[in-house]
């Protein structure tokens, strides 16, 4: 009952997104990053917890100047269009825009306060960071044309950073968040070309994060080790997370491969062909990181756990049926275009 | 052509000194502030451009505010778990 408060933040956040990414105007936008920057604070803020305070400072700092700088930019526009003879440059301010977006969204050469901000939050705080926070920088970065170079350069980086810094992580959350990075890469190279395309990347991405997350904060893992305990007694799990990170990485059989497959048709249609190439094979790494996550369930054998939950035999049909529906997602849709 | 240098450089030294190293945390708040009032100036030159319609300037007066104050709140909070609002201290997420 003292959590009533949570609700009306809810509300207010799932509103800010709606009204910027439904505005006509670039301040109606700027009104709806505000709203959404000032209902997420008290969602993830817990006062007698030293973790989430500071990743609500984190966050507060970064999105506060982010949004800042997309005001800024957006005047600078305005000022530009209706003043004549004005020095400045073609295309800065939509420059400064999509910049401060990617701020916003965390992709690659900004994304140094994502993975510090996600150690802080409980898993479904960091549900809502990974997935319902990044809706509105990337359909507002989608509606801004801003020039190729920019976003070529952001979806390298975020590919390469998000392979690379994932490596040597222990924290879930932060593996997380450096795949978020990863896949966020993806995303760009989707918006470049199709709304339907991102959308469908956004959706698949957030419901294998939903499948994964479910199960992490249900057992209240949020490390390594950990998952060995959780793994003990309790085959089908094990199965279904080990499907669900490779299902994430992309490998064929499971639905994630799915959105990585259309991608890279459109890229090759567009003749992205050296960017594309860097993307698969940089993805690889992210692979690796999440092969190493999940190996050690099935191959080692976990006797050596100090926590025992023998008894504890986890039965959760909508778990179950969620997992399901993600996995054999392929399928279905390659029967469904084929035979329908 | 004056004002809007001025505006511009007014905002991107705002935003420099909101992004330098401080000892504490209400300092980068009070920086927070600078930006507002130079995006303030700046917005209230460019709402000439759409008839004179200043009335958005409350709205932006209102959402500032909020912002204000709830990094006033964050700041509260962290001096209630940590004891200070030194950046040094602010080290635990890594």
């Amino acid at each position: 009952m003292s959590y009533l408060y949570k609700n009306l933040f809810i509300i207010t956040l799932m509103t800010g997104t709606l009204i910027s990414i439904s505005s006509e105007s670039w301040l109606g936008v700027w009104i709806g990053l505000e709203m959404n920057l000032l209902s997420i604070i008290p969602l993830m803020n817990n006062s007698k917890d030293l973790k989430s305070t500071e990743a609500s400072l984190k966050y507060f700092i970064v999105q506060a100047m982010a949004s800042m700088i997309l005001l800024m930019g957006f005047l600078i526009n305005t000022i530009k269009i209706n003043l004549p003879n004005n020095l400045l440059l073609e295309n800065l301010p939509s420059s400064i825009i999509t910049t401060s977006l990617m701020i916003k969204t965390g992709a690659a050469p900004f994304h140094f306060w994502f993975p510090e901000v996600m150690e802080g939050l409980n898993w479904m705080n960091a549900l809502i960071m990974l997935t319902w926070q990044k809706i509105a920088p990337m359909t507002i970065i989608m509606y801004t044309h801003s020039n190729e170079i920019l976003i070529t350069t952001v979806i390298m980086f975020s590919v390469i950073t998000g392979g690379l810094m994932g490596i040597n992580q222990t924290s879930l959350r932060k593996i997380m968040s450096y795949s978020s990075i990863n896949h966020i890469g993806w995303m760009m190279a989707a918006l470049l070309f199709t709304e339907t395309l991102w959308k469908w990347y956004f959706l698949i991405y957030s419901a294998m994060n939903m499948a994964i997350i479910w199960m992490l904060s249900k057992f209240n893992i949020s490390s390594i080790p950990q998952l060995m305990a959780m793994s003990k007694n309790n085959p089908k799990m094990k199965t279904f997370f080990m499907f669900n990170f490779f299902s994430l990485g992309g490998l064929p059989p499971f639905i994630g491969f799915l959105p990585k497959w259309l991608t890279i048709q459109v890229m090759v249609l567009n003749e992205m062909y050296l960017t594309g190439a860097m993307m698969i094979i940089i993805t690889l790494i992210t692979l690796y990181f999440y092969m190493r996550i999940t190996m050690p369930l099935i191959t080692l054998s976990s006797s050596s756990s100090s926590l025992n939950l023998s008894n504890q035999q986890f039965k959760s049909k909508n778990m179950m049926s969620l997992n399901s529906i993600l996995l054999t997602g392929l399928l279905f849709s390659t029967m469904a275009f084929n035979w329908i | 052509m004056l004002i809007l240098n001025f505006s511009v450089f007014t905002c991107l030294l705002s935003l420099l000194v909101f992004c330098s190293k401080r000892k504490h945390l209400l300092l980068t708040l009070l920086s927070l502030e600078f930006i507002v009032l130079s995006l303030y100036f700046m917005l209230s030159f460019s709402l000439m451009f759409f008839n004179y319609e200043f009335f958005f300037l409350m709205i932006f007066l209102t959402f500032s505010v909020c912002e204000g104050a709830l990094g006033l709140s964050i700041l509260v909070s962290l001096v209630r778990t940590h004891g200070n609002d030194y950046f040094q201290s602010f080290n635990i997420l890594w």
